[in-house]
C-alpha cells in the first residue's frame, strides 16, 4: 500500500507492506538514525515524533499513521548549527558510543515541548523507556537539563 | 580485489535481503474505514481492531489477517458527566496522565498509577481501549475495577457492562470493538490506593493491588474493592475480604485480618518473576498496605 508521510518537512510517498513498522520504512527511506535496538519498545532507540510526540517506531504500524508529520533526529539542526539538545549532549560528555542517542534526543525533545523546566527526577522518568549501555543516565540527564535552560533563555546555563 | 584469472574464487556471501532483516507483521489487509459501522463490519469478518498497535505489534497475528484501524473513527477524547468521566477508546494513556480531570478522580489514583505503566514514549501511543480489549499484564485494569468502571462496546449495538462482568464474560475475546471506558466520581467519603510491587516503574508489576473504601457515618465500611493481581483474569475482586470489611470499621485488626484473607483468596500463579507462593504473600502486604494508606487518608 502507499502512504505519505513529512519526515522532516519533506513530503515523501511510500510503498510499504501493511504489517511494516515506521522504524522499518524509515531505515528503508535513508533514515538511518532511527536505530532498532530491541524491535520491541523497549530500548527507545527508535524514538521519533509523530505528530509532535515521541513515539517507539518500533511499535507504530505504518499503515496507520497516513499523512503523519515524522521529525527525527536528522532534521533537529537548524540553519545556525546543532540544536541545543545536540550540543550539550556533546558539551556534557552525554555520548559515548551514540547508539542511543537519536532516540535519546527526541524523547527529551518531547519533554520539553510539555514541560520547558523539568526537574531532573522529571528528566529521569522521561528516559525510563530510552535506554543507554555507556554512561550510565548521569551525563545525558545533565545534558538535557542544561539544553532546557538554554532553551528557557536561563542566561549563562 | 579482483580474482586472478584462471582461479576458482568461492561465490559472494548472498546478501540478506529487506525481509531478512526485518520483521513484518503478518497482516492481509489494513482497512482504514471512517465509521463504527465499517469497522465493526471488517470485525465480524476476523479482522482485529487496531488502534495505537503496541500489542498487535508486540503480538501479532499467526497468519496473515486483516488490521482494522480505529484511529480514524471518532473515538478519542475525554467528556466529563455529571457522574464522572467518559473516555474514548481511542485516547492514549498520555492524554490520560496529563487531563486534570483525571487527576481528580481518588485524589490523583488513576494518575499516579499511568506514571508508573510502562514508558513515555509507550504511553504516547497505546490507548486506554487497546488496553482494556487487549487485556494483558496491566496496572490500569485493577485501578479501574477498584472504581467500579464501566465499559462500552459495539457489536453492531452498543453494550455498556460493568468491567469485571466484561472480562468475567470473556467479552474482550469476542469479535467486538472496545469504544468508552466510564469511569464514575467515587463519592466524598472513600479513598481509593493503588501499589505496584515491581523492579522498576517502567517494568511490569509482579504483583499489584487497588482498594477503595467508601465510608458512612465516618467510620462504618460501606462499600469496599480489593483488587489483587496483574492480570484480568487475577484481577476479579476478592470477595471474600470484600464481605469481611463491610459494615466493619476500617481499624487495624479488621485490616490485618483482611490482608490474611487476601493472602490465602488470591488466585496467585507463579512464572519466571515470582512464584505463586511469594506472590500470594505479597497479596497480603499489598493489601495491608493499601488499607492502611486509606485508613490514615479518611480517618
Amino acid at each position: 500500500m502507499k502512504i505519505t508521510l513529512t519526515v522532516d518537512g519533506a513530503p515523501r510517498e511510500t510503498v510499504i507492506d501493511p504489517g511494516e513498522s515506521l522504524m522499518d520504512v524509515l531505515r528503508r527511506e535513508g533514515k538511518t538514525s532511527v536505530k532498532n535496538g530491541c524491535d520491541r519498545g523497549d530500548c527507545g532507540s527508535c524514538a521519533v515524533l509523530v505528530d509532535g510526540k515521541a513515539v517507539n517506531a518500533c511499535l507504530v504500524f505504518a499503515a496507520q499513521i497516513d499523512g503523519a508529520e515524522i521529525r527525527t533526529v536528522e532534521g533537529l539542526a537548524g540553519p545556525g548549527g546543532l540544536h541545543p539538545l545536540q550540543f550539550t549532549a556533546l558539551d556534557a560528555g552525554a555520548v559515548q558510543c551514540g547508539f542511543c542517542t537519536p532516540g535519546m534526543l527526541m524523547t527529551a525533545l518531547d519533554l520539553l515541548a510539555v514541560n520547558p523546566d523539568p526537574t531532573e527526577a522529571e528528566v529521569r522518568r522521561a528516559l525510563a523507556g530510552s535506554y543507554c549501555r555507556c554512561t550510565g543516565y548521569v551525563k545525558p540527564v545533565a545534558a538535557i537539563l542544561a539544553a532546557a535552560a538554554i532553551l528557557r533563555g536561563d542566561g549563562d546555563a | 580485489m579482483s580474482p586472478r584469472p584462471g582461479r576458482k574464487t568461492p561465490p559472494p556471501p548472498a546478501r540478506l535481503s529487506y525481509s531478512q532483516v526485518v520483521s513484518i507483521a503478518n497482516v492481509a489487509r489494513f482497512l482504514r474505514p471512517a465509521d463504527l459501522a465499517g469497522a465493526i463490519a471488517a470485525v465480524r469478518s476476523g479482522a482485529i481492531p487496531v488502534s495505537g498497535g503496541t500489542d498487535v505489534m508486540l503480538h501479532p497475528p499467526a497468519r496473515p489477517t486483516e488490521l482494522v484501524d480505529l484511529t480514524a473513527l471518532p473515538l478519542n477524547g475525554i467528556e466529563s458527566y455529571e457522574g464522572g468521566l467518559r473516555i474514548g477508546a481511542t485516547t492514549t494513556l498520555t492524554a490520560m496522565l496529563e487531563d486534570p480531570r483525571v487527576a481528580a478522580i481518588g485524589d490523583g489514583v488513576v494518575t499516579g498509577m499511568l506514571a508508573e505503566v510502562g514508558s513515555p514514549l509507550l504511553r504516547n501511543r497505546a490507548t486506554v481501549g487497546g488496553h482494556l480489549a487487549r487485556g494483558r499484564l496491566s496496572d490500569v485494569i485493577p485501578v479501574l475495577l477498584a472504581l467500579d468502571a464501566t465499559v462500552t462496546w459495539h457489536d453492531g449495538n452498543d453494550h455498556t457492562r460493568p468491567l469485571a462482568a466484561f472480562y468475567r464474560e470473556n467479552r474482550h475475546r469476542e469479535r467486538i470493538i472496545v469504544t468508552a471506558v466510564t469511569i464514575p466520581r467515587p463519592s466524598p467519603r472513600s479513598a481509593t490506593v493503588f501499589r505496584k510491587f515491581a523492579r522498576t516503574a517502567f517494568d511490569l508489576a509482579i504483583l499489584n493491588c487497588a482498594c477503595r473504601i467508601d465510608l458512612r457515618d465516618g467510620r462504618t465500611i460501606a462499600a469496599a474493592r480489593i483488587v489483587v493481581g496483574e492480570t484480568p483474569a487475577l484481577g476479579a475482586s476478592l470477595r471474600d475480604v470484600e464481605v469481611h470489611l463491610f459494615g466493619r470499621p476500617l481499624s487495624n485488626e479488621v485490616i490485618a485480618a483482611g490482608a490474611r484473607m487476601a493472602s490465602a483468596a488470591v488466585p496467585a500463579r507463579g512464572d519466571e518473576r515470582a512464584s505463586a507462593g511469594y506472590r500470594r504473600s505479597l497479596a497480603g502486604v499489598l493489601v495491608r498496605r493499601c488499607l492502611t494508606e486509606i485508613a490514615e487518608r479518611i480517618s
